[in-house]
């Protein structure tokens, strides 16, 4: 592809022009620091990628946490109108399939906490399995419960008693979506998912415990059940071997359709086929199983925190009042309803590393919010914030109700722990009064906070151009880790 | 055909690591294609764990197939993340004997996972065809493969 020529539209858009293959032109949402930062980047050329797939719709966008990937770029979001060919590609959702962020709010304030703080830590790290090889959160499944949680995602693991019916109304699409199919996932991926229900995983995945900073919009705070100083947890993982299995499988499935469809593809990991071929629907109807695994998986984790607090801290399930804020998904493909030049279309939305943000008044969100609009969440570093935001109508007209994910990465592996060398990141986080647990020798630093951009930037850009609203800012206080 | 080897014996300089911002790559280069199987599975096995301390006790067959050089490297990588996963084994000895365009056969020795003895580096959760490579050189073949971790 011929090179990519960016001008500056507002003070928080930049365009990639079309040119060559491109369908549509490319949008990044991004201050001035994030652009200059990205000169050298490969991430805005792989925003260009995504715009030359078939059916695409009005931009390939791509947020402020935008970073380099495999295939779409990380805080990656496209289109696809189904009705004009549009495809569906693994690549646009990942490997780990509703890989996403669950917020818990609890009664409690952090002066009941800090007290017990360490004990608290430690109860979760040795309550909910993380790492290498986590397995045994919970009995390992029957192929037959596997294909029953497959359908039923969230509401599988309340039904098995590991939580309430309130968990699954305040998770996005009411954790479950409709078009899975167990017979369309290989015996590869059950076998992968019978012992991992539950668990947390490697990498950037985590639990942490932490408190309420600052409060931004009040009427928000006040729906989503928080105050200043509330304790609240979050929790960031998803599929598990499940989800990385079926994209790996339909990955291959998806480089012969796009051969059969006569699609030309710039890079191989976008391999894609249409959204209404055999290809198409069976892959999504395989990602929506992956999907519900994820929200099975995040309900189970939430019923253990909820369990390893009442023990730490002595309290009763009322006491605690443990009650989920909402779940968003960070990797997947929605299909869903957008205006498009004044016309409602259903689109296919690939969120890569990119989060929905409907609006007050959206149909999908739960009565409760509805007039709020939906809880957004964005995980920071762990020695740094998170924040809660709120959805708005212009997500919806400008980023197909989508807006970042947390921080985005900038240091490669490897230079973080090259950084790290000579100290202790545990200490660092310790002396910020932030207790962290983990198995893995590098985990620590290569997911120390500098690996990171500033969450606060992040946010920011996507709050001052209108795209998701700061409700909240969360510190955090406790993290367990892979 | 040529049987290959690979150890952990002097992985480390044997491969290259590729730096990406979010994932992790590697670039191997090999007299022929077994041992650039071989030595991409080393090569991955070692971002995961310490593979001097995995003990090749417990041997395991692998026979796959695949439509080209490229996608038979992502199909044994992933296969053998898949057998990892599953059996909860790290392997530290890759025996390939065979590779042609569309199958690969060998096997792979590892142990299970002890928390006390492993320590655990990467969390792969497969190799990807972004940037993928397998190609001859002058004097043998190379392959590059990032993956996600």
């Amino acid at each position: 592809m011929s090179e990519i020529s960016i001008r500056k539209v507002s003070d928080y858009i930049y365009e990639i022009e079309r040119t060559g293959a491109m369908r549509v032109p490319a949008r990044i949402y991004a201050d001035e620091e994030i652009m200059n930062a990205l000169s050298n980047d490969k991430s805005p050329q792989q925003a260009a990628n995504v715009a030359t797939l078939p059916g695409v719709v009005k931009y390939s966008l791509a947020m402020p946490d935008i970073h380099w990937g495999y295939g779409f770029p990380i805080g990656g979001v496209a289109a696809t109108d189904p009705g004009e060919g549009g495809v569906i590609s693994p690549g646009g959702v990942g490997y780990d399939i509703n890989c996403g962020v669950r917020l818990m709010r609890t009664n409690l304030s952090i002066q009941d906490v800090r007290p017990k703080l360490r004990e608290l830590v430690t109860e979760l790290f040795q309550t909910i399995p993380t790492g290498v090889g986590a397995k045994g959160a919970i009995e390992k499944l029957s192929v037959s419960d596997q294909r029953k949680l497959i359908m039923k995602g969230s509401q599988w693991a309340v039904d098995r008693g590991h939580g309430n019916e309130a968990d699954v109304t305040h998770a996005e699409q009411g954790g479950c979506l409709p078009h899975a199919d167990p017979d369309k996932v290989s015996e590869h991926a059950m076998e992968r998912g019978l012992a991992q229900v539950g668990t947390l995983g490697s990498g950037n995945h985590f639990l942490e415990v932490g408190v309420v900073d600052t409060i931004y919009h009040p009427e928000a705070a006040r729906a989503f059940g928080i105050e200043e100083g509330t304790v609240t947890v979050l929790i960031h993982c998803g599929s598990r071997g499940f989800g990385y299995q079926i994209c790996d499988d339909y990955l291959k499935v998806m480089t012969r359709a796009a051969e059969k469809y006569k699609i030309e593809l710039p890079d191989r990991q976008l391999a894609c086929a249409p959204a209404e071929s055999e290809e198409g629907r069976d892959y999504a109807a395989a990602m929506a199983a992956a999907a519900n695994y994820a929200w099975a998986n995040r309900q189970v984790i939430m019923h253990l925190t909820r369990r390893a607090f009442e023990r730490a801290l002595g309290l009763s399930p009322r006491d605690l009042g443990m009650r989920l804020v909402y779940d968003v998904c960070h990797n997947m493909a929605k299909y869903e309803k957008h205006s498009v030049n004044g016309k409602e279309r259903m689109l296919w939305v690939h969120r890569k590393g990119a989060t929905r943000a409907f609006p007050p008044g959206h149909p999908d969100l739960p009565a409760d919010y509805r007039s709020i609009g939906q809880p957004v969440l964005i995980p920071g570093d762990m020695g740094r914030e998170s924040y809660l935001c709120v959805g708005t109508k212009a997500a919806m007209e400008q980023t197909f109700g989508s807006t970042c994910h947390g921080a985005g990465r900038v240091l490669s592996r490897s230079q973080a722990i090259k950084r790290s060398k000579g100290r202790s990141i545990k200490r660092e986080l310790e002396d910020k009064n932030i207790i962290v647990m983990a198995h893995g020798r590098a985990t620590l630093a290569e997911e120390m906070p500098e690996a990171y951009k500033d969450v606060n930037r992040v946010v920011n850009v996507m709050h001052s151009a209108g795209i998701s609203l700061r409700v909240a800012k969360l510190k955090p206080v406790g993290v367990i880790k892979g | 055909m040529a049987r290959a080897i690979v150890d952990a014996r002097q992985i480390r300089s044997r491969y290259e690591i590729i730096e990406h911002t979010a994932d992790i790559g590697i670039r191997v280069r090999a007299k022929n294609p077994e041992e650039l199987f071989a030595l991409a599975a080393c090569a991955m096995f070692d971002l995961m764990v310490d593979i001097s301390k995995v003990k090749p006790e417990k041997k395991a067959e692998v026979s796959l197939k695949a439509d080209g050089f490229e996608e038979l490297l992502v199909t044994w990588l992933n296969e053998l993340v898949f057998r990892a996963d599953v059996t909860g084994m790290f392997f530290s000895r890759f025996e390939v004997d065979s590779v042609t365009e569309t199958s690969v056969e060998g096997s792979v020795m590892g142990e299970p996972y002890d928390a006390q003895v492993h320590s655990i580096g990467e969390n792969v959760k497969a190799a990807t065809y972004y940037q993928l490579e397998v190609s001859r050189t002058d004097d043998g073949w190379q392959a590059k493969v990032i993956f996600d971790v």
